[in-house]
């Protein structure tokens, strides 16, 4: 720089340190600050249950997915069949698994006429691929229903005669449709019922004698 | 930041951020606007802040982007660029810059007209060499710091300051021939 360049540096930086911020803004920015400071404190102060709660929530949704995920495991127990209605004297357990898309809507199905499809017997708990039901008979057998994305809709009000026959058949041993079985691993005896692709089966407790168990079956479909 | 920290930042670098703010835009309430803008900017990235010199390389960076936000928009290009009257009533609020021929001027009888002559001679300059003849001249920063607060190459820097020189040269020349 030359000496020229040096004095107009220096007569620049005279003339700039004459420049001030007027009081007045400047305290009026320095209260805005400050203001908007606190503002953002109480903020972040307020944000952090709204972290917390959303941890929960995201945490909550975690679980439930692993949930399904564990339900949708094969059970191979034998006692329950994908796509099959299950009657038992134990909680019924429902089996979660990928349906087509075509599949019927159960909550619809059941919820408009489900006493249409079993007489006398209530909704306990439905969802959007499984419904179980509870007999108003005094055992506290249920029938627990699940689909395999077949469609559900065409087949329900053919679902009680045809499964009483096959009941019948079954305990003659005549039947085709339907089988008796009991579990190997805890004696519980079912019946498995197929007509297109509903599948149905009815279980009872080991204790409980085959006899009874159909008569039961058979009451309560006769309700 | 704390508000105590945040008042002797403020207070610290409120005058630097507004005369970049005046020299870039030449008007006073928008430089005033602008360096309300910056620190309000400041309080809501305050986290972002590693230290000391980075808070300065920030805040005029900062000012700059806001400076040219200000160029840009539709509003100033409708308006007047320069109130002269605002201006000049600041200096007269100030008393004014200490006599120029001291540095410049060898004749006392030229103090009225020479005062404030580089200031306005610097606000003559095209846009982009005023902020480096400002940071240099008036910041005292270097050449690699101009570069990195205003995001352009060291020889980008030079090279706006050695044409901004030649510039001033020549208005300062032909001021005086007048």
């Amino acid at each position: 720089m030359s000496n020229q360049d040096t004095a107009k540096r220096t007569v620049y930086q005279t003339e700039m340190d004459s420049v001030h911020l007027s009081e007045e803004k400047a305290n009026q920015t320095l209260r805005l600050m400050l203001e908007e400071n606190r503002k953002l404190k109480t903020q972040e102060h307020k944000e952090k249950p709204k972290i917390s709660s959303r941890m929960w929530t995201y945490c909550a949704a975690v679980a439930a997915a692993c949930l399904v995920l564990a339900l949708a495991l094969p059970w191979n127990g034998g006692k329950t069949t994908f796509g099959s209605v299950r009657m038992s004297g134990l909680p019924a357990v429902s089996v979660a698994r990928g349906i087509g898309a075509d599949a019927p809507d159960f909550e619809t199905l059941f919820s408009v006429a489900p006493e249409t499809l079993f007489a006398g017997w209530s909704i306990e708990a439905c969802g959007t691929q499984s419904v179980t039901l509870q007999g108003k008979a005094a055992h506290e057998a249920r029938l627990e229903i699940t689909r395999d994305g077949t469609d559900l809709t065409a087949m329900v009000d053919d679902v009680k005669p045809p499964l009483l026959t096959a009941l019948e058949e079954a305990k003659t041993g005549q039947g085709r449709d339907c089988r008796l079985n009991r579990d190997p691993d805890d004696g519980r005896q079912y019946a498995v019922y197929q007509r297109g692709g509903l599948y149905i089966t009815l279980a009872a407790d080991e204790s409980l004698p085959e006899s009874d168990f159909l008569r039961i079956v058979q009451e309560m479909m006769a309700n | 930041m704390t508000d105590e920290e945040l008042t002797r930042v403020y207070q610290q670098y409120c005058d630097m951020v507004y005369r970049i703010a005046l020299v870039q835009t030449r008007n006073i309430s928008q430089a005033e606007d602008i360096q309300q803008d910056v620190f309000m900017a400041l309080v809501r990235y305050s986290d972002r802040i590693r230290d000391e010199e980075h808070l300065k390389a920030w805040l005029i960076r900062v000012t700059q982007n806001a400076c040219k936000k200000h160029f840009r928009s539709m509003w100033i290009k409708l308006t007047v660029l320069y109130d002269d009257s605002l201006y000049k009533e600041q200096e007269e609020e100030s008393g004014g810059a200490p006599p120029m021929e001291e540095m410049i001027s060898p004749d006392p009888a030229e103090e009225e007209t020479e005062t404030g002559i580089v200031r306005e001679v610097v606000e003559q300059l095209p846009e982009n060499s005023r902020a480096v003849i400002h940071l240099f001249y008036y910041e005292n920063l270097s050449v690699k710091e101009i570069a990195r607060c205003l995001g352009i190459t060291e020889q980008n820097v030079k090279t706006r300051l050695s044409r901004a020189r030649d510039q001033m040269r020549k208005i300062i020349g032909e001021r005086k021939d007048e």
